[in-house]
């Protein structure tokens, strides 16, 4: 079975282009373009989340620290896409499990999900 | 017949005893009297209508004067708060409510060490409780060449500190929304590149690896943008840490080298220090000097990274065996928008940021950033940082 990953981010163009290379990757995926979804996260399980900063106007850090304090959401992986420099500090006030700088290498982004996926 | 004295025009008898001298000296007391009374006058008017705020204290840290300004700003009179030091009424907590020990006030300890000091940033507490950022100095006084207490002016920075939240917000929104689209561009280029190279069509390969050149470039320069937008606005900001020099060479090297494959990136030395700077920035300084020496050395097949140190500062060198830069240049390459001009000027496009943000980052960081170069034979950019203490060996 595929693993699934779930990206979320309110910039369709930005969803579709990562939909795109991770489908070609053989993964399956999920999209979300705002927060309103997340309590759905943890019936849809994914194996690995793709989590802006910013969506629509919430802050990802929050949403992250919401997964990461659920049970059933806890041990999925977290990696944080964001266009600021600051992307490293964010993500571990955030305890993501890891980060991504916009924009980014196709090969850093799918190195970094293949090695999440496999540690989990 | 005992002669009686002239009488002077202003009928003052003047008897053999009453001499000239001690008119003269009537005279000029009452001249010295009416210039002190003018001056504390003009001083009074000074203070008065200055816009920022004055503080005399005295050696226990006492307000002795205080202008109207401080009046104003504070909410306290000079009453209200003489009779205690001055630390006490209006600097006795940090903003997140942990005390502000008298031994750490700043004030203080330029009070106590005679030391002036200019320009540092602070909060002050108001009699209603609120606090508000301030910009100060303190400048001491002395009498009779005795240290005798100190002169604080201050201002209140809250407007400049909202303009400063404004310009970061608009950076990290520029940011943002500029790097949003690239982001979609860089991946969709790439996916497609990866679809020919299966098909095996070189020709549409090859394009969009330009395409994805070009896409890294337009990065490049928006990141180079927004940090000059942040150096002109002094919203460098440095985070401090201690690291290892020689683990960021390596570190910036292997990834640098990923990007040539026709240089060699050889490192010389070692530095066996660890330093006290922001690692981040001073990586992004390495990474610049190494690009420029593979941007400008197109022909040449090696770049060396030359590190070590002496007794207060670490000193890294990139040299690179390209195009050089002309004497009459060699002043001006740290300059914004310093770009290459003449021949080369279409192969060596760019902003001209790198170096000035370069320059900016080492500068701000107490460290040197220089350059030796001979046209057509090569440059070497070095920059020195200094290390927190003798003790900082690896």
């Amino acid at each position: 079975m595929n693993k699934k990953i779930l990206i979320i981010d309110d910039d369709t163009a930005i969803v579709e282009s990562i939909k795109m290379l991770l489908e070609i990757e053989g993964y399956s995926v999920i999209t979300m373009f705002d927060s309103d979804s997340v309590g759905k996260i943890d019936k849809l399980l994914p194996d690995l989340i793709l989590l802006d900063i910013w969506i629509s106007g919430v802050d990802g850090r929050d949403m992250a620290r919401h997964l990461k304090s659920q049970d059933t959401t806890k041990n999925i992986p977290i990696i944080m896409i964001s266009a600021s420099r600051d992307i490293v500090k964010s993500a571990k006030e955030a305890s993501a499990d890891d980060f991504l700088e916009k924009p980014f290498e196709i090969n850093d982004l799918l190195t970094k999900i293949a090695s999440h996926i496999k540690n989990n | 017949m005992t002669k009686k004295p002239p009488r002077m025009a202003n009928k003052s008898v003047v008897t053999p005893n009453n001499s000239n001298l001690d008119i003269l000296l009537e005279e000029y007391m009452s001249k010295l009297e009416q210039k002190i009374v003018s001056q504390t006058q003009q001083l009074k008017t000074i203070t008065d209508n200055a816009t920022s705020s004055l503080f005399m204290i005295d050696m226990h840290g006492r307000p002795t004067f205080m202008n109207p300004a401080a009046q104003k700003i504070t909410g306290y009179s000079l009453e209200e708060i003489r009779d205690q030091v001055l630390h006490t009424s209006l600097h006795y907590s940090h903003p997140d409510g942990t005390t502000y020990p008298k031994n750490s006030c700043p004030i203080m300890t330029a009070l106590l060490d005679m030391q002036l000091i200019r320009d540092q940033e602070d909060f002050f507490i108001r009699k209603d409780g609120t606090f508000f950022p301030i910009s100060f100095s303190v400048a001491p006084l002395r009498e009779n060449g005795k240290p005798s207490g100190a002169v604080l002016e201050f201002q209140d920075i809250t407007k400049r500190k909202e303009l400063e939240r404004q310009k970061d917000d608009f950076i990290g929104v520029a940011s943002h929304e500029l790097k949003t689209p690239v982001t979609s561009m860089k991946t969709y280029t790439q996916v497609l590149k990866r679809k020919f190279e299966i098909k095996g069509d070189t020709e549409s390969v090859e394009s969009l690896t330009k395409i994805d050149t070009q896409i890294n470039r337009l990065t490049a320069l928006i990141a180079d943008l927004l940090d000059v937008t942040r150096t002109q606005s002094g919203n460098l900001n440095l985070r401090k840490e201690k690291f290892d020099m020689d683990s960021l060479i390596k570190e910036v090297v292997e990834t640098m080298q990923l990007t040539t494959q026709r240089h060699t990136i050889l490192v010389e030395g070692t530095t066996s220090k660890k330093i006290l700077a922001d690692r981040d920035r001073t990586s992004q300084v390495l990474i610049n000097l190494i690009s420029n020496a593979i941007k400008y050395s197109p022909k040449s097949s090696k770049i060396i990274v030359i590190a070590s140190c002496d007794k207060k500062e670490i000193i890294v060198g990139v040299k690179d065996f390209g195009i050089g830069i002309p004497k009459d240049k060699l002043d001006q390459v740290f300059d914004r928008f310093m770009r290459v001009s003449g021949p080369h000027m279409a192969t060596f496009a760019g902003l001209g940021l790198g170096l000035y943000i370069s320059s900016e980052i080492i500068t701000r960081q107490n460290g040197r950033i220089w350059v030796d170069s001979k046209e057509n034979s090569g440059s070497t950019f070095y920059f020195s940082l200094p290390f927190h203490s003798t003790q900082d060996k690896v």
